[in-house]
């Protein structure tokens, strides 16, 4: 009856919550989507990637307000238009876009194809697919019609709040981080380290995808 | 190497600059791609399929004892998988016929404050169990089973609510196991649970922490 759920991100005892769930539930809903940011490692190392290099903080506004339209859209378009895709393969890509993300970090573009793709549409569109993936986890639950958009639209806005709350936290690490010298040194370990665990989030999901 | 390690900022990237060569700029980018692909690559192979989808090619699984766990948690899908369809299945049953003799009880259970207990039915496959219990307070409970040869402390959830006073209702088993309740009192009194149960069952048990379990034959 839970098949699989535990394997997508929301909790055994929450989705026992969500499958009773009966009409509005604002404020739980918006607690599922902070907690979902905040422990989803897969969101929290694209966002890492995303404001690594990002030094004023209207570049950071900037980047994740694309970040956040990408993955609004897909969230609400996904569980109201029921479109339906397969979670391992969007996380697959999810996978994909931490390490695309640390390849830009490492001026990967530059140095092997001479060419930087635009780096604000890359976040947009990878913001499609997490946005995917949230909507696909909510989908694993015979979620009820009554308070749909009310509740979608709350899990939505704590998506966001557990992304802010994400956010200060990589923003007052990151800041302190730059004031140390080694900063550039460790810089490109560093998104290396990042790209492997990229790489090892794709080999998990398609594992997934091939195995369970 | 060392002046590759130099580097500037421009438009939110750092570049390596100094006196390394394109070349040896592409070098360490291809090394650094190539030992995130690979570290990737192992810790996949070596720890995630074994503990999480059973799947062992180097052994390693079994060397650090991770392959427990992938066992394990392929058999609770699999449970979960069959619980699904065969109780879909038997929800086609108009008629089941029963050979075994009939059986009905009515018992007391006393929750003390804070305590929780259980008290399951040995059920065949497709063997159906009419329930009516209620409670002198409010109780969590949760109805459940445990399939016959499942990892210990797996349960297949039916229904779970909090601060309920009682339900009844009709169990159709989807696989052999012990079925049944989990009671919780969380509340300062004590609280007395009164079940009433029609079926084919000749065996039950009641769980207790810290006590052994009470078996008890029909």
């Amino acid at each position: 009856m839970t098949s699989g759920l535990e394997a997508h991100g929301v909790s055994g005892k929450d989705a026992v919550f969500l499958m009773g769930l009966k009409g509005r539930a604002i404020i739980p809903l918006m607690y599922l989507g902070a907690k979902h940011m905040v422990t989803g490692y897969d969101h929290l190392l694209f966002l890492v990637g995303v404001i690594f290099f990002l030094y004023r903080l209207k570049d950071v506004v900037i980047y994740v307000s694309l970040f956040t339209l990408g993955h609004s859209v897909t969230l609400l378009a996904g569980v109201l238009g029921g479109i339906h895709a397969n979670p391992y393969l969007i996380d697959a890509v999810i996978g994909f876009s931490v390490v695309y993300k640390a390849f830009e970090n490492m001026d990967g573009f530059r140095r092997f194809f001479g060419v930087q793709p635009n780096t604000k549409l890359a976040v947009l569109i990878f913001g499609f697919f997490h946005g995917f993936g949230l909507a696909t986890k909510l989908q694993d639950f015979a979620l009820s019609q009554t308070g749909l958009v009310a509740n979608i639209v709350s899990f939505n806005v704590g998506v966001e709040i557990g992304q802010c709350v994400a956010l200060t936290a990589i923003l007052i690490g990151l800041t302190w981080w730059r004031t140390r010298s080694g900063f550039l040194h460790h810089a490109f370990a560093f998104n290396g380290i990042v790209m492997a665990c990229g790489f090892l989030l794709v080999g998990y999901q398609l594992s997934g995808y091939f195995l369970a | 190497m060392n002046t590759a390690n130099e580097y500037a900022i421009d438009d939110g990237r750092a570049h390596p600059v100094g006196s390394a060569t394109a070349i040896e700029i592409r070098q360490r980018l291809a090394v650094a791609l190539g030992a995130a692909l690979l570290a990737a690559g192992l810790i996949l192979v070596m720890f995630v399929l074994p503990a999480e989808f059973a799947v062992d090619p180097l052994g390693t699984g079994a060397k650090f004892g991770l392959l427990p766990l992938g066992v394990v948690g392929q058999q609770v899908d699999q449970l979960n998988k069959t619980a699904a369809t065969a109780g879909a299945a038997a929800q086609g049953a108009i008629l089941v016929a029963q050979e075994k003799p009939f059986q009905q009880e009515s018992v007391n259970f006393t929750l003390a404050p804070k305590e929780g207990m259980e008290y399951k039915y040995r059920l065949d496959k497709g063997e159906a169990l009419l329930y009516s219990w209620s409670a002198t307070g409010p109780v969590n409970y949760e109805l459940h089973a445990e399939p016959d040869g499942a990892p210990a402390g797996y349960a297949q959830s039916y229904e779970k609510k909090s601060a309920s006073n009682g339900a009844s209702g009709t169990l159709t088993a989807p696989f052999p196991g012990i079925h049944g309740w989990y009671w919780e009192n969380t509340t300062d009194k004590e609280i007395i649970v009164t079940l009433k149960t029609a079926g084919y069952y000749n065996i039950s048990h009641e769980f207790r922490n810290n006590q052994p379990t009470k078996n008890k034959m029909f």
